[in-house]
């Protein structure tokens, strides 16, 4: 539980998103997928990417995330796999927006893994995103960690 | 007939007895005088005729004696001693004889007669006889001579002949009584015979009348016979319910007709009331009707309805020989008629009611009561074919449960279901639950239904589809002509069905012409544009009236209404003509006037262009300066912060492409203000033919006075609706163009209904409600609700058509409203989780949410209550 929790602190606060989004072209981190638009990156353009962290595979997701992106997260979540004893992990704390289709995902990702790995662990939500778990009442099917 | 015979054999015997009685009566009379007269005969004949030839024999005897007795004295000449001799046993045997004959009042004389005799013989005769045999012959002629002899020969002779005279006499008598014995008998046999022959003429004629009344009673007693052998014989086999009532109701003739339809043996009935055989509410009305019918006196008919069965009842009053009055009634089943009546209505009703729909699914939303009411089914499906994805897409499912409706949304062609092989076949099937069809039977029961009955949805012989009746109780009474009947509703439905696609497709090229003559979603952003565009009443939704704004160079906004002479896909090219020539020459030509002019020349060389009236308008976005010219068309309307309202009256001229324009036309000038609102539209939003222009004008400022402080879209709509636009003769064009000011309290972002485009109006509205000092949380719960909205009306304007747009629109005022509006009807607006959790995420993040849908589209209104520091109105 601690090395997650120090993960988190030392990994991607949110006040750095911009500045590691635009440090993901040269890093390790493989990107998983980005917005069709390219090269307009104004704010709120979403990027999902993977990264392992102590061995968890981690989803960190940044930006917006409405109808139009939905099967890009859809299919990340998928690529995120069930593998591996732990469960996996998702970031939350980029996110600047989640609409109810993109809540649908996660949850069916959470109703996929939950049986063989246990609860989706959730690292900091960022406030638009706990709003919408907590109004749905969905925030308890999911391990949410600050 | 039995009692015929019993009167009969009863005459007969009266008869009989009659000719018995009457020849007693004539023996009676004629047998006694008879007997008289025969006794008188016999009496005559045997004892007066005798007696009386015995008499005059004793005389002639005696006479014989005395002359020979003498002749002897005298002679003595024995031969005279013969007849004497003769005469003594002949007188006495004659006496004797005679005496018998005699009565014994008259035998004293026969008896004076025989002493007399005996007195003369011995004292005379013999002793005279004597004497002359001893020849005393002197003595003896002296006895003669002294007459003693004589003498007692003469009393003797005297007795005789009153003996003789008596005997005449009794045989007399005796003859006469044998006459008045005739006599007697004579009359009674006159008498008898008259009696008898009248009695017999009588009879005669009392038998041949009461024969003829006999033969006439036998002819109507056959005639009776034959009438109620018929009468048997009909009510026996005739179908028609036949049935006496008394005067309580009480069943006294029920034929087999009626039995069956009771259900009861007739003799069951007898005796019984309706109410003990019928449930109340059938009763009730049968007791009434026959009420009615023993009050009068005619006869009257009934519809009469028992159970699934309709019967035309015709009732008349029936006198009982005691005086009370029943009801003779006859039932005759219509059913049948009466179900082919109610099956023309409801096939009429079912065209009625699709009649005035336009698309595949108000058609079979429309159809759907008229269907149920028709077939009483349970359930109620109709598939259409979609050819590009080669399914049955399902239009109503009317009575299955959710689950299985989303089963079955959309089947393939080629599909195993029941559906699926009707729709390849074009051949209906019927299907009952109970028969374990292999294939079929599992559908029904998880169904819950007993029998369905699939049909083709054919027209011209191609299936477009099929219709579906689902019934929960089994139904094996479907014969030909119902299924005839269900046929016909199929093939009504589908008539509605193809015509609704075919003007569906035409619709949808049309709409696809206009949307590229009226673009929309190119307004400028700067600007909060709204329009709304309501052709003519009419099949096809074109016109000849259009709006236009577009951006112009040197910060200029273009902004033009028009209205071609005339409506229809005509109006509508030229109309397109002269939009894209008006833009084009606005790009070089700046000045409305001098645009105007050349859109004259241009319009006198395009046929159907002449006479448009035109309003062009020229903007200056960083001034404010409006220029504007009128080519015959009405004065744009002006509307400023404050509300108050003007006309723009300036720059008038005559309708364009008229070959009489010479005068050159002039452009006048104004200024849209900051929060100020420019109108501009066609003759259709203000004409009526009710009321003149200047009322259309001013109703037209009153109302943009009024609803000044809503967003354009929501102030369009209320123009409209407060000006009784849509109704239309003609063709209705409005554009209102708002020129917002930094601190407005308006939002308005419209976008194509397209996912990609969210976040467009995302990042506007985030950035609005941060201008209007929102603080985060507060935005973010906004801006949440509102995208759930906008990405509801995006996915169901995108998953119909792709081409649709979208307006968000907000007013700060007493807290915030957000509307988001499309351009469609949202015929199943959650069908997805995610819709409904978007939905619950309205109503939880919002203070209020609303939604409505009019043939303009669907309005999604979310209210969010004031806070503390949110800015004040305007």
């Amino acid at each position: 539980m601690s090395p997650h929790r120090s993960d988190l602190r030392t990994g991607v606060p949110a006040w750095q998103m911009q500045k590691g989004r635009l440090a993901m072209g040269n890093v390790t981190r493989s990107l998983v997928t980005e917005a069709k638009t390219g090269a307009t990156m104004s704010s709120g353009e979403p990027i999902l990417s993977r990264e392992d962290r102590d061995g968890v595979p981690t989803l960190v997701l940044l930006g917006d995330f409405d109808l139009a992106t939905v099967e890009d997260l859809r299919a990340a979540l998928r690529s995120l796999g069930t593998a591996g004893s732990a469960a996996p992990q998702l970031d939350l704390s980029g996110v600047t927006f989640l609409d109810s289709s993109g809540l649908g995902v996660l949850l069916d990702f959470q109703r996929e893994t939950a049986a063989a790995n246990g609860a989706v662990v959730v690292l900091a939500p960022s406030a638009p995103c706990r709003r919408l778990l907590e109004i749905t009442g969905v925030d308890a099917l999911f391990d949410i960690r600050d | 007939m039995q009692a015929l015979d019993d009167s009969l054999d009863r005459r007969l015997r009266w008869i009989l007895a009659g000719f018995a009685t009457l020849v007693i009566f004539l023996l009676a009379v004629i047998i006694p005088p008879a007997l008289v007269s025969r006794a008188a005969i016999h009496d005559l004949n045997r004892r007066w005729l005798p007696a009386r030839a015995e008499a005059r024999s004793v005389l002639i005897a005696l006479v014989d004696q005395e002359t020979g007795e003498r002749g002897y004295v005298i002679s003595g000449d024995q031969e005279f001693l013969a007849p004497f001799e003769r005469g003594r046993s002949t007188v006495d045997r004659s006496l004797v004889r005679l005496r018998s004959l005699m009565d014994s009042t008259d035998r004293p004389l026969v008896d004076a007669v025989r002493a007399g005799y005996r007195v003369w013989l011995v004292q005379s005769a013999q002793r005279e006889i004597a004497l002359v045999r001893a020849d005393r012959i002197g003595e003896a002629r002296s006895l003669v001579k002294q007459g003693a002899g004589k003498q007692r020969f003469d009393r003797v002779r005297a007795r005789q002949n009153r003996l003789i005279a008596l005997v005449d006499a009794r045989t007399h008598e005796a003859d006469q009584r044998v006459d008045r014995a005739n006599t007697t008998l004579l009359i009674a046999a006159i008498g008898g015979g008259v009696v008898a022959l009248a009695l017999v003429l009588a009879t005669r004629r009392w038998l041949r009348r009461w024969a003829t009344r006999h033969d006439e009673q036998r002819m109507l007693e056959r005639r009776l016979a034959d009438q109620t052998r018929l009468v048997d014989s009909i009510s026996a086999t005739t179908d028609d319910a036949i049935f006496l009532k008394d005067a309580d109701g009480v069943y006294r003739f029920a034929n087999r007709a009626t039995s069956e339809i009771i259900g009861r043996p007739a003799d069951e009935i007898l005796g019984l009331r309706d109410v003990d055989i019928f449930p109340p509410q059938i009763a009730g009305p049968i007791v009434a009707d026959d009420e009615r019918v023993r009050a009068g006196t005619r006869t009257r008919e009934f519809d009469v309805r028992i159970g699934d069965r309709t019967f035309l009842t015709t009732k008349t009053p029936y006198s009982f020989p005691d005086g009370t009055t029943g009801v003779l009634g006859i039932a005759h089943d219509i059913t049948a008629r009466r179900r082919g009546d109610d099956r023309l209505a409801a096939i009429a009703a079912l065209s009625r009611a699709i009649a005035g729909q336009a698309t595949v699914t108000e058609i079979a939303l429309a159809a759907d009561e008229p269907l149920r009411v028709a077939t009483r089914a349970d359930l109620v499906w109709i598939f259409v074919d979609d050819q590009r994805s080669r399914r049955l897409v399902s239009v109503l499912a009317d009575g299955a449960t959710q689950a299985t409706a989303d089963e079955f949304h959309a089947i393939p062609y080629s599909s195993p279901t029941l559906t699926g092989e009707v729709y390849r076949s074009g051949q209906a099937q019927i299907v009952n639950a109970a028969d374990g069809h292999p294939v079929y039977g599992a559908n029904l029961a998880a169904a819950d239904l007993e029998t369905s009955l699939i049909l083709p949805l054919l027209v011209g012989g191609r299936v477009h589809g099929t219709v579906n009746f689902g019934w929960q109780a089994e139904r094996r009474d479907l014969g030909p002509l119902d299924l005839d009947f269900f046929a016909n509703l199929a093939a009504v439905l589908a008539e509605g069905i193809t015509r609704a696609r075919a003007s569906a497709d035409v619709r949808a090229a049309l709409s696809t012409f206009q949307r590229a003559l009226l673009p929309i979603e190119t307004f400028p952003a700067d600007l909060q544009v709204a329009v709304r565009y309501e052709p003519a009443a009419g099949e096809l939704r074109v016109g000849g009236d259009w709006y236009d704004v577009f951006d112009l160079p040197n910060g200029l906004v273009g902004i033009a209404a028009g209205d071609v002479v005339g409506h229809g896909i005509g109006a509508a090219a030229v109309m397109g003509q002269l939009r894209s020539a008006l833009r084009a020459f606005a790009q070089v030509e700046h000045d409305p006037a001098a645009l105007l002019e050349r859109l004259d020349l241009h319009a006198r060389r395009e046929a159907g262009a002449a006479a448009t009236t035109v309003a062009f308008v020229t903007f200056d976005r960083t001034t404010g300066e409006v220029r504007y010219s009128c080519a015959g068309h009405l004065a744009p309307l002006l509307v400023d912060a404050d509300g108050s309202a003007r006309y723009l009256e300036g720059g008038r001229g005559l309708p364009i492409g008229l070959a009489h324009t010479s005068r050159p036309r002039d452009s006048a000038t104004a200024v849209l203000e900051h929060d100020g609102m420019l109108i501009l539209y066609t003759d259709g939003l203000i004409e009526r033919r009710t009321s003149s222009i200047d009322d259309g004008l001013a109703r037209l400022s009153d109302a943009a006075t009024a609803h000044r402080a809503l967003g354009v879209e929501a102030f369009a709509d209320q123009l409209l609706d407060d000006l009784g636009a849509g109704i239309g003769q003609d063709d209705t064009a409005v554009i209102c163009v708002r020129r917002p000011s930094a601190a407005a309290p308006w939002f308005n972002a419209r976008v194509v209904a397209d996912p990609r485009r969210l976040r467009d109006v995302r990042r506007a509205l985030r950035e609005w409600l941060d201008g209007h000092g929102y603080p985060t949380s507060r935005r973010d719960d906004v801006v949440i609700a509102t995208m759930e909205a906008v990405s509801n009306a995006v996915e169901h304007a995108y998953g119909l058509d792709g081409e649709s747009t979208v307006v968000v629109e907000a007013v700060v005022g007493d807290g915030l409203v957000v509307s988001v509006r499309d351009g469609g009807r949202w015929v199943n607006p959650l069908r997805r989780p995610e819709r409904g959790r978007g939905l619950m995420l309205m109503q939880a993040l919002a203070d209020g949410v609303d939604r409505t849908s009019t043939e303009r589209g669907t309005i999604v209104t979310l209210r969010f209550a004031a806070f503390a520091d949110e800015p004040a109105p305007i």
